[in-house]
């Protein structure tokens, strides 16, 4: 007879992979059969956290055909399991997994909406602060040091060959499938929230990788570089006013500099 | 019938669980519902979740119940997630906090279920040792909840009553009954559901959950599963009045987590509950209860999956950044 841990390791290895043999003899169900009943327990592991999957990401489920993806979440609980209860976290992995996926490799717009569909649900879960406002962008140029600009902490992008939102509210309003766009097209998309609401924001590639490095905690100086690596013309007082009007900016303070341009 | 029992906080009446689907219509209709239950694990955040629940603890006593610090781990409890759950009774300071008599992490996986702790000494050492640690960081005691159990264990000692009981002893926790799992633990387990109740420390009992299962047809015959899917059975309420008889009325939860119906339907639930444990009372021991001879389910209407925005206030604003 093992002991307690060892026990509960056992049994936790055989719910994940479904082989209850092993742990059989160490249980009891009166008349019935001990691997029968645990079976009971990996029916409820499995269901449940498909469940899951499938709330975080419907309209990947649609994408991809149900049965596909429930195949496909069934294949990565088995590999890569929560380690913990806060099932808000769980998900994080999957649009990596059906990135490196060998059946969905020749679909990466499952991966794609996956990612946005992540961030999303990551989204709903952070926080979101007070706008500084527009009057702090004076504080920004009497900053000593290397200035920087606090960003919702909600704020989260996404980068796809497809037109993701498109296809993504479609499915909010309520369309039966998801129509596979014809010509795949790069989109930079941030999303943030207001309270309830979901904003999204198709953006261009300066304004993207300013906002990004900002989000990054990068200070002002190489998010800016970074921006006028992708469009020379790139406005920064501009741009930052827009980040006040939008509400994104929760504070303005001097940073070390964190980084270089690479 | 003890004068004391459990004291909880909780009005001696019944609440319901609170779940997303439901939010909106309990912020917009603020209906007549004692109390409300929420998982803690679905708090753990600073999201929009939090936020509905900031608005809407000001019109409810809340019950914070864990469905995840896997009190029986023989690795002892995650300290990164009683640190979230001392956050969130910190934010929420709910009248009362519960957990299950179950473990769900074993060899670094969290399985999402609440499997059985076999009922011997070195799992009452572990599991005391568990709650007494949570009940330190929380510094208030907590209620534990018996399982809806598929399986036992060859080396257990003792019943599961007994090993509740001496929890109660060594922790100074309470218990939460759940009446359903009791039902379905004595039909899947071969044991009399009314002697395991008798057998309890009823002073100790200081909150109750009554819930639906389903009956599946296995190889092995039938064995019920505790699903949270549908009405409370008229078996379970059977149960519910003869524990009231036995112990009195308590706080009651009507427990519903999937194919969620209508808030009216929980609150039909509730207010069933409220009415059987006042006649009960009314009988003062007498088992004569009038049951309706038929309880027609109210219409039921399904909802779409529960994605994190499923029914909340979600208004897509689709914009070019450029154009602000």
């Amino acid at each position: 007879m093992s002991d307690l841990r060892t026990l509960q390791a056992r049994m936790a290895r055989a719910i994940l992979n479904r082989d209850f043999e092993p742990v059989a003899g160490e249980l009891s169900a009166g008349s019935a059969s001990p691997a029968s009943r645990l079976s009971i327990y990996a029916n409820n592991t499995y269901l449940s956290l498909k469940a899951c999957l499938k709330a975080i990401f419907p309209v990947t489920q649609m994408l991809a055909d149900e049965r596909f993806f429930d195949y496909a979440a069934d294949v990565f609980i088995g590999r890569c399991p929560p380690a913990e209860a806060r099932l808000s976290r769980f998900g994080a992995g999957f649009p990596r997994f059906l990135a490196g996926f060998a059946p969905c490799r020749d679909y990466p717009i499952i991966a794609q909406m996956a990612a946005l569909e992540w961030a999303i649900a990551d989204m709903m879960t952070a926080p979101q602060l007070r706008p500084a406002p527009m009057s702090d962008i004076a504080a920004i140029a009497r900053t000593n040091g290397d200035p920087g600009i606090g960003l919702q902490p909600n704020l989260r992008f996404v980068v796809s060959e497809w037109p993701l939102v498109q296809i993504w509210g479609d499915h909010r309003n309520g369309a039966q499938s998801a129509a596979m766009p014809p010509h795949p097209s790069i989109s930079r998309i941030a999303i943030s929230r207001q309270g309830d609401s979901v904003q999204f924001m198709t953006i261009e590639p300066a304004r993207f990788a300013f906002w990004r490095a900002l989000a990054r905690g990068f200070p002002i100086r190489v998010a800016a570089a970074r921006a006028l690596g992708r469009d020379r013309l790139f406005d920064l007082v501009s741009e930052i006013a827009l980040l006040f009007r939008l509400d994104l900016v929760t504070q303005t303070f001097a940073t070390e500099s964190k980084g270089n341009l690479q | 019938m003890p004068a004391q029992y459990y004291p909880t906080g909780l009005p001696e009446v019944a609440g319901i669980g609170l779940r997303s689907q439901h939010v909106r219509g309990i912020e917009e209709r603020r209906p007549s519902v004692g109390w409300l239950e929420v998982h803690a694990e679905n708090y753990m955040a600073d999201g929009v979740s939090e936020q509905a629940l900031d608005r809407i603890r000001s019109n409810y006593a809340v019950s914070m119940h864990g469905v995840g610090l896997s009190i029986g781990s023989a690795g002892g409890v995650s300290q990164a997630h009683l640190e979230r759950l001392v956050e969130v009774c910190r934010r929420y300071e709910p009248a009362m906090v519960s957990e299950h008599l179950c473990w769900s992490i074993g060899d670094g996986v969290y399985l999402n279920d609440l499997l059985p702790v076999p009922h011997d000494e070195e799992a009452l050492a572990v599991v005391a040792d568990n709650i007494l640690r949570v009940q330190d960081a929380l510094k208030r005691p907590i209620l534990i909840e018996n399982l809806a159990t598929y399986v036992g264990f060859a080396r257990s000692t003792m019943s599961e009553p007994e090993f509740l009981a001496a929890l109660v002893r060594r922790t100074g926790c309470g218990l939460l009954l759940d009446i359903n799992n009791v039902f379905v633990s004595a039909r899947n387990m071969g044991f009399d559901a009314r002697q395991y109740i008798a057998k309890l420390p009823g002073h100790a009992i200081g909150e109750i959950h009554l819930a639906g299962h389903v009956e599946n047809q296995t190889p092995d015959g039938k064995v019920l599963i505790d699903n949270h899917g549908s009405r409370v059975p008229q078996s379970v309420w059977s149960l519910y009045a003869d524990t009231i008889q036995l112990i009195g009325r308590r706080p009651t939860l009507i427990e519903w987590d999937s194919d969620l119906p209508p808030l009216d339907v929980l609150l039909g639930e509730a207010m069933w509950a409220d009415l059987l444990a006042g006649a009960v009372d009314l009988h003062s021991g007498s088992a004569d209860i009038a049951w309706p001879a038929e309880r027609r389910p109210a219409p039921e209407k399904k909802h779409r999956s529960a994605a994190p925005y499923a029914n909340r206030n979600v208004s897509l604003i689709l914009q070019d950044a450029a154009h602000v």
